[in-house]
Order: structure tokens, then C-alpha cells, then sequence
């Protein structure tokens, strides 16, 4: 008797479960049907609704307003929770629910490429690739594929406080060209005339290291995927160079984005070295129009130091297996490799500068930016772009600045040297990643 | 100086010694609720006044709110994180019930072993399990649906312990009493059992009430369009951003707690009473 209770109980419980729940399945299959109105789809993966978002919805309205069979679907999501649904999706197999496009920052590209191979679309037939800055089709080239296409750049310069500058006695000139030893001593008597800092610097991440390797182009892997930190020139003199900015007092240590654009929104650091899609934050404060201008960053005292650095930018990736791939490519081909007045109308609309080349000669790029004392600082950053050095993050990167942070210490302190920190961190790394 | 100390030296020293409790409670109530005030300031403040530190309330909530409506489909988003929150609280809280009811009102030699399976499961995390789950899913058509969404969430080890414990509490002889009496075993659970465990009940809600509200990663696995989309998945997508727009996410934020806040003080006395353990 009892049993059957139970049974009769977990039956009704389940039942209810089903009816309550299948009238949502229904009603959200014919949503997706009504919709779509026969239209062939295209959905884009991506982030930042300020930047990525509207670039991709001009680029969807753009491309619509010529092929009116396609309706291209922009989802907006966090950075990580794409690479989360990205790899389930991948890892389990299944393509369905699949987007045909997906954002992909530079640094993490190959990172998809090598994880998982086959499952972008070569584009190298397909798109004109020389139209676009060398550094960044070699982000996205995996043996003799080339899997995707740029977007925008993160070319980096120097933005300075012409006000505080001129106050401690140096002019543009003083600042364009310079070495990090050069810089640092600029910073000490920026400090001792105008009591502000050189520059924010946040312990936590080794952002800055990034900037040193890529301008000198070289990473902590070698192009063949070995570890490259033990004996690289480039990461010692980049980590002393870390350790001088902390012994001299010069930099206002900050541990998150928002006290980083508060320093720089206050007026606390007289500098700061960044990737071009900083301005914005920096512009946001409209007190300031007119103090800022742009040069090109300090660069590191080796073989290979330039002054032309890139930090962030990202790239569109084709999902091979996803419904309307071929559409997907046409699209970015169409819009992203060929269009130049839908990069004059990011640039004015979104501040979006895109790696490809022949938009740049644009009268956009060359227009004054009052905020910047009217210099044409989109057409600086355009120029410079090309002379990044190119070079292969590889897949590890992030394991390698965690290493390198938690080693860091023992330099700062004193008590390792530099070369005998470097050898121990790609230890480490070597066994957690092996 | 501990409390029973005090309470028995001199009226004197009591006051200055509940001064303190009370200065003590002040503060630590004041940092608790801070975080919840700097919310509530920041999204009437521009993104740039936020970074700054501004502490005043400014005169930026709407244009805040104009922005948020503009950056999605707020109100879809609602719409469904609602419609989905409260299915998953009824059915779950439903089902659950009855299986807390059962483990203990019931005699059956497996009962322990069932029950030792469930509360196994408690230990295994949702990340280990999202691929074969959208596997799953997948191969059921359930991807992108609500049904696939509420599913997993229906049956959860804690609120089946939550309901067996408070099930304990439960007099016996009231069943025994309503059985002689000729009430069926539904009737029992539905007639008696449910009105008497009301603060039970209510607990249960709240808890999953949240975390229904607040379910993130499979809703961010297993839906796939914009028309789907809950109000988590989208105040997390304004975050990522090379120049956030913090006012913005802050009125986000505002309009996801506030849901939560409410069923949660409608519903504050029956939730402490169930926690001290009380059958009424």
C-alpha cells in the first residue's frame, strides 16, 4: 500500500514537472522559427557592448543592407563566458547551438587554434591578407592556415601629461624614442618637481612584461612552443627594468582597472603606457582636454628594443561547423577585408581602430583630436602598428605570468638574481605544464 | 568581558558593556551594508564620479537606465529569468518536500542508501558534469529550452537534507491520527504535512527562489538566443569592456537584487522561525 503511495506520488510529481516544462520548450521553438522569416542566420560571439558590440552591429548593417536573405545575430556575452560556452561546445562535439563567428583576443587565439584543430576555417584563399598590419596575421597563422580575420589593434603609446611634463622640464622630444632607463629617470624628476607619479603599475599582473617582450619581439616561448625565459635577454632586462621602476619610487602601485582610470582621471601619474583603446577612459574626464598628448613608448635597452608595442586587439574566428560558415566568411571578407568606409565610421562613432591598412590613408585616421591638443593621433597609431614586431604567444602565457609574479618577490627583495629567478620560475612553469 | 559576566555586575557597568555591543554591531552593520549603499549611489552617479570615489547621490539614474535599456533586451531578460525562477521554485520545492517526506515518514531498507547516493551528489561541482550534461541535452532537443533549464535544477540534494531534517521535527502521530481518521497518504502530505511545515516551506523558497534568480552556468551553456536570455547572463555581458560603463551595470545590478531582497523580507519571519527548528 505504502509503496504504491510513493509511486503514485513520484509519478504525479513528474508529470507536473513535464507539462509545466514542455510549455516553455514549445513556445520558445516557434520564437526561434518566427523570427528567423527564412533569412539564413549568422550569430557573433563577443564582448564590451561600448566597443565590439556596435562595431559588429554596423558591420551587420552594412552587410544586411546588401544581402537581404542573411540576418546576422550579434550576442553580446562576458569574455569569460564565452570561452566557456565556446569550449563545451567544442569539447563535447556537438555543433549545434554553434556561432558562426566568435571574438577572439590576440593573446588567446592560438590557444583555440591549437586546442582544437579543425575546428576554424582557414581563410587564407579567401581573404586579401597582405591589407592588413603583418603582427596580426601572424596572431592567427597556424602552420600554413591563417584561421580568421583581424579586427582592431591595440598599438601602444606613451600618453603623458603635457602640463606636468613641461613643468619638470621636458618637452615631447625629451620623451619620444626613449629607453625604460631613460624613462625612469625622466619619472624621478617628474616626482621631485610635480610630486606625482611617473606611471600606475599593478603587482598583480605582468602586463608590463608583455609590453617588453612584444616590442622586442620575442615571448616566454619560442616560435616552436619551447619555454623561452631562462637566458632571454629580453625577460632579464625586462625584469630588472620591473625592479628599478619599484626601487625608485616612481610608480603608484594599483590593483585594479578602476583604481588604475582613477589615477589617471585624478590626475595622480603624469603617464601612463597603453594600448590606443585606453583613450576613451582617459578622455572621460573632460577637465583634462587638451593636457594629454601620445608619443611612442619607451622602449627596452637589447637587440630587437623597438619603440612600437601592441597590447590587446582581437580577431574575428569562422566556426567551420557552424550552419552558414560560408555566409559567415563572406560577410567578414565583405565587410572586414574590404570595406574602408566602415572603418572611418567605427573610428568616428566607436574609436574602433581596425589592423587593416588601406583604411588608414582614410581622412578619418588624419582627423585632429582636439582632447590631444588636435594632434592626428589615430593616423600615429595607424603607422606605428606596422612597425610592431610580430611574434608567437603561443598557449601558455597566463601559466607563465602567474610563475613570473610569484618569483618576482625574491628579485625585489634582493635575495635571488635575476638569472637564478628566471631559471627557477621556467622550472616551475616547465612542471605544471608538461 | 563576556556577556554573562556583565549581566550580573552592577547596572552600571551593564550600560557601558551593551554601549559597546551595540557600537560593535553598528559598525560591523555599517560595513556589511556598505557595498549595498555604494550600489545604490553608484547608479545614479556617472561611470567616471563611480571611479573617482564619489560618495553622493547624483542625478544620473535614469540615464543610466536609459542606457541599460538600450545595451539589451532588458525587459525579455526579466521576463524570463522570472518566468524560469518561478517554475524551478515551485517544482523543485514541490518535489523536494516529497522526497524529504518520504525518507523519513516512510520505512524501507534502502531508504539510508538513497539517501547517502543524494547527498553524494551534493559533492560533485556543476562544472564537472556541464560537458556530459550538454551532451545530453543535446541529443534530447533540449538545448535553448526552458524545459532544459529547469530540469536540472528540479531535484537538489540540499533542499531534499533541508526538508528531511525539518521533517524530523515532525509529529508522527498527527499521520498515524489522520490515517485512522481515513485520509489517503496524498491527502496526508497535501492536507496536513504542507500547512504545518508553512515556515518550512517558505525557507525552502527563498533559498531556491535565489538561487534560481541567481543560476549562471548552465542557463549560460544550454541557452543559445537572445530570445532566451536570463538577467544574470546579461548584467554579466556589461562587464567585459575596455572602458565599462560602471553606472550603467550598477542600475543592472540594482534591478537583479531587488527580487531577491523582497521574497526574501516578505518571507524573513517564517524563514528564522524554520531555522530554529519550529513546527507550528
Amino acid at each position: 500500500m505504502k509503496r504504491r503511495v510513493v509511486s503514485v506520488i513520484l509519478t504525479a510529481a513528474m508529470a507536473a514537472a513535464l507539462t509545466a516544462g514542455c510549455g516553455g520548450a514549445e513556445e520558445s521553438k516557434e520564437k526561434t522559427s518566427a523570427d528567423n522569416g527564412g533569412k539564413k542566420k549568422v550569430t557573433v560571439w563577443a564582448w564590451d557592448v561600448e566597443y565590439n558590440i556596435p562595431v559588429m552591429e554596423e558591420a551587420a548593417k552594412r552587410y544586411e543592407a546588401k544581402h537581404s536573405d542573411v540576418e546576422i545575430e550579434v550576442m553580446e556575452y562576458a569574455y569569460d563566458d564565452i570561452t566557456q560556452k565556446i569550449n563545451t561546445n567544442l569539447s563535447s562535439g556537438i555543433t549545434e547551438g554553434l556561432p558562426e563567428i566568435m571574438l577572439s583576443e590576440d593573446a588567446n587565439v592560438q590557444k583555440y587554434l591549437q586546442s582544437y584543430p579543425g575546428a576554424f576555417r582557414d581563410m587564407k584563399g579567401e581573404v586579401e591578407f597582405s591589407d592588413f598590419a603583418d603582427y596580426k596575421v601572424k596572431v592567427l597563422t597556424l602552420e600554413d592556415g591563417i584561421y580568421g580575420v583581424p579586427f582592431d589593434i591595440g598599438t601602444e603609446g606613451l600618453f603623458y601629461r603635457k602640463d606636468y611634463m613641461e613643468e619638470a622640464g621636458f618637452s615631447e622630444e625629451d620623451l619620444t624614442d626613449i629607453t625604460w632607463d631613460e624613462f625612469i629617470e625622466i619619472g624621478k624628476k617628474v616626482k621631485e618637481v610635480t610630486g606625482k607619479s611617473l606611471m600606475t603599475l599593478d603587482p598583480n599582473t605582468m602586463t608590463i612584461m608583455r609590453d617588453f617582450m612584444q616590442s622586442s619581439g620575442t615571448w616566454y616561448f619560442t616560435p616552436e612552443g619551447e619555454l623561452n625565459m631562462e637566458g632571454n635577454p629580453v625577460i632579464e632586462e625586462g625584469v630588472r627594468i620591473y625592479k628599478e621602476l619599484m626601487d625608485s619610487g616612481v610608480v603608484k602601485l594599483t590593483t585594479s582597472w578602476g583604481e588604475m582610470a582613477a589615477a589617471l582621471n585624478n590626475g595622480d601619474v603624469a603617464t601612463i603606457t597603453s594600448g590606443c583603446w585606453i583613450v576613451p577612459t582617459i578622455t572621460a574626464q573632460e577637465e583634462q582636454s587638451g593636457l594629454w598628448r601620445v608619443t611612442r613608448m619607451p622602449r627596452l635597452e637589447v637587440e630587437g628594443g623597438t619603440n612600437y608595442g601592441n597590447r590587446g586587439g582581437s580577431n574575428w574566428l569562422v566556426l567551420k561547423d557552424s550552419e552558414n560558415a560560408d555566409i559567415a566568411a563572406d560577410f567578414l571578407n565583405e565587410i572586414f577585408a574590404k570595406d574602408v568606409e566602415f572603418y572611418e565610421t567605427i573610428l568616428k562613432d566607436i574609436g574602433a581602430i581596425g589592423a587593416y591598412i588601406p583604411a588608414q590613408k582614410s581622412e578619418a585616421y588624419n582627423e585632429p583630436v582636439e582632447y590631444f591638443g588636435g594632434e592626428a593621433i589615430w593616423a600615429d597609431f595607424a603607422q606605428w602598428a606596422q612597425k610592431v614586431p610580430p611574434i608567437n604567444v603561443g598557449v601558455y602565457s597566463d601559466e607563465a605570468d602567474t610563475v613570473l609574479i610569484n618569483n618576482m618577490e625574491s628579485v625585489l627583495n634582493g635575495t635571488t638574481d635575476i638569472p637564478d629567478m628566471l631559471k627557477k620560475a621556467e622550472e616551475l612553469l616547465e612542471a605544471q605544464i608538461r | 568581558m563576556t556577556k554573562t559576566d556583565t549581566i550580573y555586575t552592577g547596572k552600571g557597568k551593564r550600560r557601558i558593556s551593551y554601549a559597546f555591543q551595540y557600537l560593535f554591531l553598528t559598525v560591523i552593520s555599517l560595513i556589511s551594508i556598505f557595498p549595498f549603499l555604494w550600489m545604490i549611489i553608484g547608479a545614479t552617479n556617472r561611470s567616471m564620479d563611480i571611479t573617482l570615489g564619489k560618495l553622493s547621490v547624483g542625478n544620473q539614474f535614469l540615464v543610466n537606465l536609459e542606457n541599460l535599456l538600450n545595451a539589451g533586451d532588458l525587459l525579455t531578460c526579466i521576463k524570463n529569468s522570472a518566468v524560469l525562477s518561478l517554475i524551478m521554485t515551485l517544482l523543485s520545492m514541490l518535489v523536494c518536500s516529497m522526497a524529504g517526506y518520504g525518507f523519513v515518514i516512510f520505512k524501507s531498507k534502502v531508504k539510508e542508501f538513497f539517501f547517502s547516493v543524494i547527498l553524494l551528489s551534493m559533492m560533485i561541482p556543476t562544472s564537472s558534469i556541464v560537458i556530459p550534461m550538454f551532451k545530453m541535452f543535446s541529443k534530447m532537443h533540449l538545448l535553448n529550452t526552458k524545459l532544459g533549464v529547469v530540469l536540472p535544477a528540479i531535484s537538489t540534494a540540499f533542499l531534499i537534507f533541508f526538508f528531511r531534517q525539518n521533517t524530523k521535527n515532525f509529529p508522527v502521530e498527527t499521520i498515524q491520527s489522520a490515517r485512522i481518521d481515513g485520509l489517503g497518504e496524498l491527502g496526508i502530505f497535501f492536507k496536513i504535512y504542507m500547512p504545518m511545515m508553512k515556515s518550512s516551506y517558505a525557507a525552502a523558497a527563498i533559498i531556491t527562489f535565489m538561487s534560481s534568480w541567481n543560476n549562471y552556468m548552465w542557463p549560460l551553456i544550454s541557452l543559445q538566443t537572445k530570445e532566451q536570455r536570463t538577467l544574470p547572463l546579461m548584467i554579466s555581458s556589461l562587464g567585459t569592456a575596455y572602458t565599462p560603463d560602471y553606472g550603467m551595470i550598477m542600475v543592472g545590478i540594482i534591478i537583479t537584487t531587488v527580487p531577491s531582497a523582497l521574497i526574501f523580507f516578505l518571507m524573513q519571519k517564517s524563514f528564522v522561525d524554520s531555522m530554529m527548528g519550529s513546527v507550528k
